[in-house]
């Protein structure tokens, strides 16, 4: 299959550019260092082979975002890869830590650290990409309501750990919600 | 009191509401100080996330992990390939795999909601590709409804993605049947809302609906034992799918059609 050298030229450098926002998201994903640099650079190889082919007009960002998740889920499912525990420090940015709350920053990152992946990962692309809830749902190949659902209960989380303080109080990945009419199902999409 | 859940107030605040549903809900948390308070308590979980994530993104070219080795020299990973191949295969079969809803999108919806960009009409053998994927969506595929899915406010939200005027959520109670859930799903490359009805007798009812045309009169179609009618009105495409007879299937067409009219 041949695909013309510009054309893997121009996404290998505009692939470069976007290192950083896919290493970040690599993180939110896995919470582990040595696993967010496997996952990059996974999706770099994949990216490489395969964007010039069936990226279509998909921005390169938003692609290699799925592409990167797809990997991390599909690894995740097969259990090829066991996850490694979760490091808070990835969630503890020097420049805020250094800001004059290096408590406060700390206690923040220790929360983030203790949400499921797919919930820490739909923040990192809420508030960290600034993307639309339409592209988080395409990112994540959801439905829009599961995106919402997942931010209402990062949010329902946070007020849980702000109020009662501590982590072994706080359900793991969210909080408790009031009954709702119709059928409760498995959880793992959101 | 009014009732709005979380997911709309996060909505809400964080942009996402059009013009319309944003003044509405703007509206209505001014006269309500309970809403409020909930509005200011998201809005402060809000600003630490946009505050954390941001400098984290700000913060990714000095703090990353950055890929070790040289590009195209890694391992093929059996795994991703295969899982991969299985989005592809899973492109293909996309109706097949609206049965279980949330898992067709999980392996599709970038490669068509990302890419379409320009909304194409339904092709003529609409009720007849939606009958067909109605005949694979049974009682057990609803054990998978989240929250979210019942939820109305997440629903008008879902369906105000659809058009550009605001849809109620249809309400057939009083041909005995009551609103389950709803969900998104990809249909040749665009939105299909699936809204889901049930009756303590009656298989399911679900109500398709998707961009189109503007107006057209009700046509029917089936597939096995599903039967369809399906219409245009406001430059959205509806179609009712039930193991029922097609009177009954137009009784519900004309209860929708004059709920429709009235929002």
């Amino acid at each position: 299959m041949g695909y013309p050298v510009e054309k893997k030229a121009q996404i290998h450098s505009e692939l470069a550019l976007l290192l950083p926002r896919l290493a970040s998201f690599a993180t939110a994903l896995t919470g582990h260092e040595g696993a967010a640099q496997a996952l990059l650079k996974s999706t770099r190889t994949q990216a490489l082979a395969r964007a010039a082919k069936e990226r279509g007009h998909t921005p390169l960002i938003l692609w290699t975002l799925y592409l990167m998740h797809g990997l991390w889920a599909s690894r995740m499912k097969a259990q090829s890869e066991k996850a490694g525990a979760v490091e808070p420090r990835l969630f503890q940015p020097r420049s805020l830590a250094q800001g004059g709350h290096p408590a406060q920053t700390a206690r923040m990152a220790k929360f983030i650290a203790q949400l499921p992946p797919q919930q820490r990962a739909t923040l990192h692309l809420v508030y960290g990409e600034r993307l639309s809830y339409d592209e988080v749902a395409d990112v994540f190949g959801v439905a829009v309501s599961t995106v919402m659902t997942r931010l209402a209960r990062c949010h329902q989380a946070l007020h849980h750990f702000e109020d009662y303080g501590s982590a072994a109080t706080m359900p793991t990945g969210a909080v408790q919600r009031p009954a709702q009419e119709g059928p409760r199902g498995r959880e793992w999409a959101a | 009191m009014t009732e709005l859940s979380d997911e709309l107030l996060m909505a809400y605040i964080d942009g996402q509401l059009d013009k319309p549903q944003a003044s509405v809900v703007s509206q209505i948390v001014k006269r309500d100080e309970v809403l409020a308070a909930r509005v200011h308590r998201l809005q402060d979980s809000q600003a630490k996330f946009l505050d954390l994530f941001g400098t984290l993104v700000r913060d990714g070219a000095a703090t990353a992990p950055r890929p070790s080795g040289r590009a195209g020299r890694a391992p093929r990973d059996a795994a991703e390939a295969s899982g991969m191949a299985t989005a592809g295969v899973a492109a293909l079969l996309l109706i097949l795999g609206a049965s279980l809803g949330f898992t067709i999108a999980y392996y599709t919806g970038m490669s068509h909601s990302l890419v379409a960009e320009d909304v194409t009409m339904p092709p003529a053998n609409w009720n007849e590709d939606i009958a067909e994927l109605h005949a694979y969506f049974t009682p057990e595929a609803l054990t998978a409804a989240r929250d979210s899915q019942s939820n109305a406010d997440v629903v008008r939200f879902q369906l105000a993605k659809l058009s550009s005027q605001a849809i109620g959520l249809p309400d057939f109670s009083q041909s005995g049947l009551r609103f389950v859930r709803a969900q998104t799903l990809s249909y040749r490359g665009n939105r299909l809302m699936q809204l889901v009805y049930t009756g303590k007798s009656d298989p399911l009812v679900a109500l398709y609906i998707t961009a189109g045309e503007d107006e057209s009169p009700i046509s029917a179609g089936r597939f096995g034992d599903v039967k369809t009618v399906s219409w245009s009105q406001g430059g959205l495409r509806f179609l009712i799918a039930a193991d029922m007879t097609q009177e009954a299937l137009r009784a519900l067409a004309a209860i929708a059609q004059s709920q429709l009219t009235k929002s």
